[in-house]
């Protein structure tokens, strides 16, 4: 796969031959690194499956005007971080209660993770996680399991890095606190 | 298939182990996994869905590029513009059968009355009279007067000219 860099991706996706081809390359490469992305924000597979696969049709749809300029891999987390956003928007309404978060649907979603695999202390870490606002979660999950660099956050979430460090080390606090109190 | 993650580096460790040194001693380490070849099927069901979703960019970059959707733009107000200049400098031409007596009468002289009056002129004018006649309505008595020899069937009957001479 890394015989097929993003500029090759591109230009294969562009003539119609080799459109499907080069579409298909271009999932195989980033499926694993949208799907985890993704499931760390939403938790439930099946949610992550549905959100992956709009990703990548929304991606189909928008690689004609893509013009590279932020890299391909910026842009498919970009639309990413979107989708899984907009899907805990939609959720937390359709819990029809507006003081209550949707922190507790999604730590009910881990506790029955038949696909979570980690020990206690692993579990306690993604407890502490989803406490925190979505977009300081986001910071979080990119920055700690995804080890992307600031600048590259914030070409991904059009923010300034001062801003991306100081969202990372609130929750790096925050975190730390319910790791002492649970 | 479980969670990909990068080998942890050193400065993510050190970034932890002053702030949040619990957080720093969790080891960090895959906690999910997916269905078994969940990724090995994945393209697949995001092709098929691309198909359903959107068939029609299958055609391919001609068919989504913005010059290819500017000439058939261009295409489609060039065609209504030349419609519409035949749609009102249009003739209406009505059919035959809707003509009653006088208008039927009106288009036939106005289809043969060069023809006709050219005739007329070689038949009826000698050069002499022609000479003689100054205005229409000299012309008009002049036909008149030799009006009925053509209204008589010319197959039966000999020639004016002759007949007056």
């Amino acid at each position: 796969m890394d015989a097929y860099p993003d500029e090759k991706l591109l230009a294969l996706f562009r003539q119609s031959e080799s459109r499907n081809y080069a579409f298909n390359l271009m999932v195989r490469k980033y499926q694993q690194r949208v799907y985890w992305h993704v499931k760390r924000l939403v938790i439930d597979h099946d949610d992550t499956n549905d959100i992956v696969q709009e990703i990548f049709i929304k991606a189909w749809g928008g690689l004609d005007q893509f013009r590279a300029d932020s890299g391909l891999f910026t842009w498919l987390y970009r639309i990413a971080t979107n989708e899984s956003l907009s899907f805990l928007r939609k959720k937390q309404r359709r819990i029809f209660l507006p003081w209550q978060d949707v922190e507790p649907s999604l730590a009910a979603s881990l506790q029955a993770d038949p696909y979570f695999k980690g020990d206690d202390i692993q579990k306690k870490l993604q407890l502490a996680i989803l406490t925190l606002p979505d977009k300081q979660r986001v910071v979080f999950n990119m920055r700690y399991f995804d080890e992307l660099k600031y600048e590259e956050m914030s070409k991904i979430l059009e923010t300034s890095e001062g801003a991306l460090k100081a969202s990372y080390h609130h929750a790096v606090k925050k975190i730390e606190k319910y790791l002492e109190t649970y | 298939m479980s969670e990909t993650m990068q080998k942890p580096r050193d400065h993510i460790r050190e970034e932890l182990e002053n702030d949040a040194p619990l957080l720093s001693a969790i080891e960090r380490k895959p906690a999910f996994e997916t269905p078994e070849d969940y990724f090995e099927y994945l393209p697949q069901q995001i092709q098929q869905r691309v198909l359903e979703t959107n068939p029609q960019r299958l055609w391919g970059p001609l068919w989504v590029s913005r010059s290819f959707k500017l000439a058939l733009g261009f295409s489609f107000a060039l065609m209504f513009i030349l419609s519409s200049l035949l749609w009102f400098t249009r003739t209406e031409v009505a059919p035959i059968w809707s003509l009653n007596e006088d208008e039927l009468f009106d288009q036939f002289f106005a289809l043969v009355s060069e023809y006709h009056t050219a005739d007329f002129y070689d038949l009826v004018l000698d050069d002499e009279a022609y000479l003689q006649i100054d205005s229409d309505t000299e012309l008009d008595d002049y036909l008149f007067e030799y009006a009925d020899y053509y209204m008589i069937d010319p197959f039966e009957t000999e020639d004016p000219i002759e007949h007056e001479l």
